[in-house]
């Protein structure tokens, strides 16, 4: 960063160094919310671009990447709200009730006793398959909610990273989870039973 | 409508424990962030092979953009346009005041979508965001402003029950008071 804000050369070298030291970790997280290789690398490029003109605001006395990562999370939901709106579950804007009702009846079951290496294998691979129709559907829920389990985010950290007011961000977690439950009902099933 | 309940499923889903783990929710949350970590998505970083033409191609964005002959230039120069972002949103700021005083147009359409956001055309997106901001402010409510790709929002938290003054603003504008006190509106070009 002191590089960065040295300015001439050393713009060229922290940009190199940036690209060799986060670009792999960024490019995944791009990935999985793009899906697409190209749009993946110009969207880290834009963030490398953007590390570069607001390094003053970084403090130092917080990590880097956690600062680069979060630069990039809004980049990759402003992109997602860019290229489509989500639209409701149903007409409600609510999961099914049916659905609703059987994923209550099965979180308030006893979880499965001890299970063999090759079912648990089998029920992360529905877990794969029902996470990838949920990320499809609804992505920014999805890899917020993503964000959520590996960062353990606070409130006030979704908050920050929506740009929303309380309210409105207990709001989107409330939707999160409905859409969750619609899109992993499978695994539900088989998590639950 | 947002609850205690996925307070706590959230607070699982993030590894927070929850005041009582045997909750359906914390056991639901729980559930979902022991899959989330365990099936990560495999990295699929691209190969290490490309990495020089990858910073080149930075590189030249950032010339492309002006950042790396912005730091060439002399020091004063230099100390100029760093400021450029204020001077440029200095310049937005006196667009948006000067279109506040052109007259104001009233919303052509306001309705609430199956989302629960209050979705209004007008011809002036940010003059009428500003002004509802302000009114809103004016009454005691906390309303932020935001912009994203042409959409103008407000979020605010209404008071509940509602007051008096706050349904006033809500009136003048058509908007109809959410139930849960979430405000959440975008505001539109027709």
């Amino acid at each position: 960063m002191l590089a960065c804000r040295e300015g001439g050369r050393a713009i060229e070298r922290a940009l190199r160094l940036l690209d060799r030291s986060y670009f792999a970790v960024l490019y995944r997280e791009s990935m999985r919310g793009l899906r697409d290789a190209e749009a993946a690398r110009d969207l880290v490029q834009e963030t490398f671009i953007k590390v570069w003109q607001r390094c003053a605001a970084f403090r130092g006395d917080s990590e880097l990447l956690p600062w680069i990562k979060a630069i990039l999370r809004h980049g990759l939901l402003d992109r997602l709200r860019r290229a489509q709106r989500e639209v409701p579950l149903d007409a409600d804007g609510e999961p099914h009730a049916e659905v609703e009702a059987r994923l209550t009846e099965l979180s308030m079951s006893t979880i499965a006793k001890p299970e063999d290496e090759a079912a648990r294998r089998e029920r992360d691979e529905c877990f794969r398959r029902c996470w990838e129709r949920f990320e499809r559907a609804a992505p920014a829920h999805a890899l917020v909610l993503s964000w959520i389990a590996e960062d353990a985010l606070t409130h006030a950290q979704i908050a920050e990273l929506l740009g929303r007011s309380p309210g409105a961000t207990r709001e989107f977690i409330s939707q999160c989870r409905k859409r969750a439950r619609v899109h992993l009902a499978e695994w539900y099933e088989q998590t639950f039973t | 409508m947002a609850d205690d309940d996925d307070d706590t499923w959230v607070d699982a889903v993030a590894g927070r424990t929850p005041a009582d783990s045997r909750t359906p929710a914390a056991r639901e949350g729980m559930k979902l962030r022991e899959a989330l970590l365990r099936t990560s998505p495999a990295a699929r970083a691209e190969s290490t092979a490309q990495s020089d033409q990858r910073e080149a191609e930075l590189i030249a964005r950032a010339e492309r953009e002006g950042l790396i002959e912005t730091a060439r230039v002399s020091a004063p120069r230099r100390s100029l346009l760093r400021f450029a972002p204020a001077w440029a949103a200095a310049a937005v700021v006196m667009l948006a005041v000067g279109i506040i005083f052109v007259a104001h147009t009233p919303p052509l359409v306001v309705e609430r979508g199956d989302d629960g956001i209050v979705r209004i055309e007008t011809r002036e997106p940010i003059a009428l965001k500003r002004e509802l901001i302000r009114e809103l402010k004016a009454v005691g409510v906390n309303a932020i402003g935001y912009e994203r790709f042409g959409i103008e929002g407000i979020d605010a938290d209404l008071p509940q029950p509602l007051t008096d003054e706050v349904r006033a603003v809500l009136d003048r504008h058509g908007i109809e008071a959410p139930a849960d006190g979430v405000l959440r509106i975008e505001i539109v070009r027709p």
